[in-house]
């Protein structure tokens, strides 16, 4: 109820109180002779009018106060004599003053009608005090009008209902933010109650009332019977129910509700509900994608290769992913550790031990691979990073992590070395022909220094026989013994190195050191083959990045091609030029020119296929082999016919470039 | 071994044998020329055909010591270029790698000997002074030949014609009737040819009719 809300009210205490004075006040000339018993009467009232605990105020009509009894001035913390003589209105809150006003011009206009209204009141320290006033007009002897005034303290109900209002908006705020309304449903009479937010969640106009009918409407069409059936079946047998249904909103979108309803019974034994409706679209949202990023994790994880495991604080697989359609996740591993299950943890103990070190520091891990076996007991490589993960306290758990089998990759990778190891082999086999097609030369090259050798010792004898012996000629014969020992040993070390099976040792070499090398093994083949050799060699070019012996296996194969492409040329001197120099674009270009046959087009495309030939010896593979180990060097070798007479090889190796930090 | 320092001889007036080498491989050619120096032989060697035919030929007796693979031209090349050269030079053949065809076209050329590298010492130097010893044989004889020869020219048409039956065996007699001369003027004849031939005897003069090729001529070829 509003402050100041006016009402016309029966009989009350201040009519009481004004019929008794009117009554004395009318008896007096009736009683005229007894002044004494009169003026008792009168203190009588006056102390019924002071000490009863209701508050009576007399107003005239400006609004004066005439008269006040002491409660009702101690109520509002004055005493009697400072209320009267001042106006009523003082003790109002100026914004009610307005209504004061009315009222009491309401009372004036209406002698001896009584008027009642609830109105707030200010005590003298400034407190609220909420009254129910109970008002009317009578007229004096004097025939002025006087306003009687009756209060009642009601700011203690006053407060209980604010109390109320407040705790039903709290009620409301809290329904609308939870998105929970509240329901009551009376099942004998169909009746039902609903909060606001439950009219929110139905989008019912707040003024209509809840029907039956209209639910049922609002239900899915699919959840309807459903939830007849329960709300049926809990109303017939007066249990509680608890249920999901969707609605569907007028605008097409759909709404989860959750409905729990808890079973009364009311005086006469029929059975009520009061429940709760609760809007848990979101969080149904929430649970569907929640759902579906797990189914989609779950896909992810069963269709990948990979497996994810988990295992406890000592280790030990506690779980592994289900792949129903592969083998390759190993089965009957929970309660294994890691080097339990790996049959290379004997193998490699420095591996493994590195392992746990880093397992029992609790770090992560990457890429641990190591052997194993699959469902089957095939044996598989597995490639595993792992976490560890720790409960709310920081204490650890164990690891979760993911495993990959790495087999394949493997497998390509040793086939791959396989193929290298194949290839490097297929190199020296060539090389070793090739030092095979050589073998007069070297010969020649090595039987010349112990010739001379030989020759220069004889000498040397000689030189000690005569009389007196040529001691400084001697001396000379011997260093030269020793010169052209050296020269013999060159040459062998060279062919040796040539025809070793070594591994390939990949150093930063100077190309035109390399050129002079490879050139000094088959000077006697050009010599013997009337070819001469002009080299144009870049001396302080980069550095290249290469393995000498097979660099000078192709830098032969190219001059001992040469020497033969020129085999026919009789009309003409037989040159073979080798130049070396720096490319602009960060390459050593080294090039074997001749000027012998040429190479025809068609013969271009396939020369440096395998056991692709123009000769009647030979396999074919020199070339192709040549390719792969400048290919292997990170080169290029092309072959292009010369514009004048014969062809030019070409090499393009890469500079070293040193390892920077 | 001793035998070796025999193989200097102590020669007189420039007469010193030399041997020539001509080898491509730097330190063979070295060590071939120290070793013909131990034994005091004067060498002078080359390292290509070309360089060796620029030289001046030599006036004292020589030998050729060739590897017959040399580039550009071959040995035998050499070979046959010294002989169109008319340079008759005995030639010694070593080799790295010696193969039959090569020796056999070398021998046929006229080489004194084919060593194979490494050459045993005692085989060259017994080859090189064969050679040399033959070089200065055909030297000797080549030096006679053109002595007698000069002689022969000095001779008239008349004692030529004589000394041509003379040798061939005739008598006087029968020469002076085949020329259709006096007896008496054959032997004047005679007396001059012996002693412009500076022949002491008739088995002298018919040896230098032989060494210049006009042998004993038959009378008839002379018709």
């Amino acid at each position: 109820m509003k402050p100041g809300r006016a009402a016309t009210f029966g009989k009350s205490a201040a009519q009481f109180l004004a019929g008794c004075v009117r009554q004395t006040v009318a008896a007096k000339p009736r009683n005229e002779p007894d002044g004494a018993d009169l003026l008792e009467t009168v203190k009588q009232w006056q102390q019924v009018f002071e000490h009863t605990p209701v508050m009576y105020f007399m107003v005239d009509p400006a609004g004066t106060v005439i008269n006040v009894n002491t409660f009702g001035a101690a109520q509002l913390g004055y005493t009697a004599a400072e209320l009267i003589g001042r106006s009523v209105l003082d003790v109002f809150f100026e914004q009610d003053r307005d209504f004061v006003r009315a009222c009491v011009a309401l009372c004036l206009e209406t002698v001896d009608q009584s008027h009642t209204w609830e109105i707030r009141k200010i005590r003298k320290d400034g407190s609220v005090l909420w009254v129910r006033e109970n008002a009317k007009s009578m007229l004096r002897a004097d025939g002025g009008p006087i306003v009687l005034v009756a209060c009642e303290n009601i700011t203690e109900r006053k407060e209980a209902e604010n109390a109320l209002r407040q705790s039903e908006a709290y009620l409301a705020q809290a329904q609308e933010l939870s998105h929970t309304g509240s329901f009551g449903w009376k099942a004998a009479t169909r009746e039902i109650t609903w909060s606001k937010e439950t009219y929110r969640i139905f989008q019912c106009d707040e003024e209509t009332r809840p029907k039956i009918p209209f639910m049922l409407q609002r239900i899915h069409p699919d959840d309807r019977l459903a939830v007849q059936q329960t709300t049926g079946r809990a109303a017939r047998e007066g249990k509680d129910y608890d249920h999901e249904y969707r609605l569907l909103m007028p605008d097409g979108s759909i709404k989860y509700v959750r409905a729990v309803a808890r079973a009364m019974r009311d005086s006469s034994g029929c059975v009520e509900f009061v429940g709760s409706v609760t809007d848990i679209t979101a969080a149904k949202e929430a649970e569907r994608r929640l759902r579906a990023s797990e189914q989609r994790f779950r896909d992810y994880a069963e269709t990948a290769s990979d497996w994810f495991w988990e295992t406890g604080p000592d280790h030990r697989v506690t779980q592994i992913s289900e792949h129903s359609d592969t083998i390759t996740a190993p089965a009957g591993l929970i309660g294994l550790t890691r080097w339990d299950i790996a049959p290379d943890a004997d193998l490699e103990p420095e591996k493994w031990r590195q392992h746990r070190a880093a397992l029992d520091a609790h770090v992560p891990f990457r890429d641990l691979v190591y052997r194993s076996k699959d469902r089957n007991g095939q044996p598989i490589y597995v490639r595993t990073s792992g976490k560890p993960f720790f409960d709310a306290d920081g204490a650890f758990l164990g690891y979760r992590g993911v495993c990959t089998d790495v087999t394949a990759a493997i497998r390509a990778n040793q086939a791959e070395d396989a193929l290298r190891k194949a290839q490097a082999e297929l190199a020296h086999v060539t090389r070793v022909t090739t030092l095979g097609e050589l073998t007069a030369s070297i010969a020649h090259e090595i039987n010349q220094p112990l010739a001379a050798v030989i020759a220069n010792a004889d000498a040397c004898l000689a030189w000690l026989q005569r009389s007196p012996p040529d001691l400084t000629a001697a001396r000379r014969s011997v260093e030269w013994i020793i010169e052209d020992g050296t020269r013999a040993s060159d040459v062998i070390r060279r062919v040796r190195a040539l025809a070793k099976r070594s591994d390939i040792e990949m150093v930063p070499l100077d190309a035109s050191v390399v050129v002079r090398e490879a050139v000094a093994l088959v000077q006697r083949e050009m010599a013997s083959h009337a070819v001469s050799v002009r080299m144009e060699l870049s001396s302080a070019l980069p550095k290249i990045f290469g393995d000498r012996i097979q660099l000078q296996q192709v830098l032969i194969n190219l001059i001992m091609n040469g020497i033969e492409a020129m085999e026919d040329v009789h009309d003409r001197p037989r040159e073979l030029a080798i130049r070396s120099a720096a490319s602009g674009d960060g390459a050593v270009l080294v090039s074997v020119s001749d000027c012998g046959v040429g190479i025809s087009e068609q013969a271009i495309d396939r020369l440096f296929m395998p056991f692709f030939t123009t000769k009647s010896s030979g396999m074919g593979m020199g070339l192709s082999i040549c390719r792969s180990i400048i290919e292997a060097h990170g080169g290029r070798l092309f072959a292009a016919p010369n514009q004048e007479r014969g062809a030019t090889f070409q090499i393009t190796l890469p500079f070293h470039r040193e390892e920077t930090s | 071994m001793t035998e070796r320092a025999e193989l200097s001889p102590p020669q007189e007036d420039g007469d010193q044998p030399v041997v020539f080498i001509v080898d491509d491989d730097a330190s063979m050619r070295r060590a071939l020329t120290n070793l013909f120096e131990s034994v005091g032989l004067k060498v002078e060697a080359f390292g290509s055909a070309p360089q060796l035919l620029q030289a001046k030929p030599p006036e004292v007796p020589s030998c050729l010591v060739l590897d017959i693979r040399l580039p550009g031209a071959s040995g035998l090349d050499l070979q046959s270029d010294l002989a169109k050269a008319n340079i008759h030079t005995p030639i010694i053949f070593i080799t790295g790698h010696g193969d039959i065809p090569m020796t056999v076209r070398a021998m046929k050329s006229g080489a004194i000997d084919f060593l194979t590298k490494p050459v045993r010492d005692q085989d060259i130097l017994d080859a090189v002074q064969a050679a040399i010893e033959r070089d200065r044989k055909r030297r000797d004889l080549n030096r006679t030949v053109s002595t007698v020869r000069s002689r022969f020219e000095s001779l008239s048409a008349r004692e030529r014609d004589v000394l041509s039956l003379v040798t061939a065996g005739l008598m006087n007699k029968q020469v002076a009737a085949q020329l259709g001369l006096a007896e008496i003027t054959v032997k004047i004849y005679r007396g001059q040819i012996m002693r412009k031939m500076g022949a002491k005897s008739l088995a002298d003069l018919v040896r230098m009719s032989e060494a210049l090729g006009i042998g004993p001529n038959k009378p008839d070829a002379q018709t």
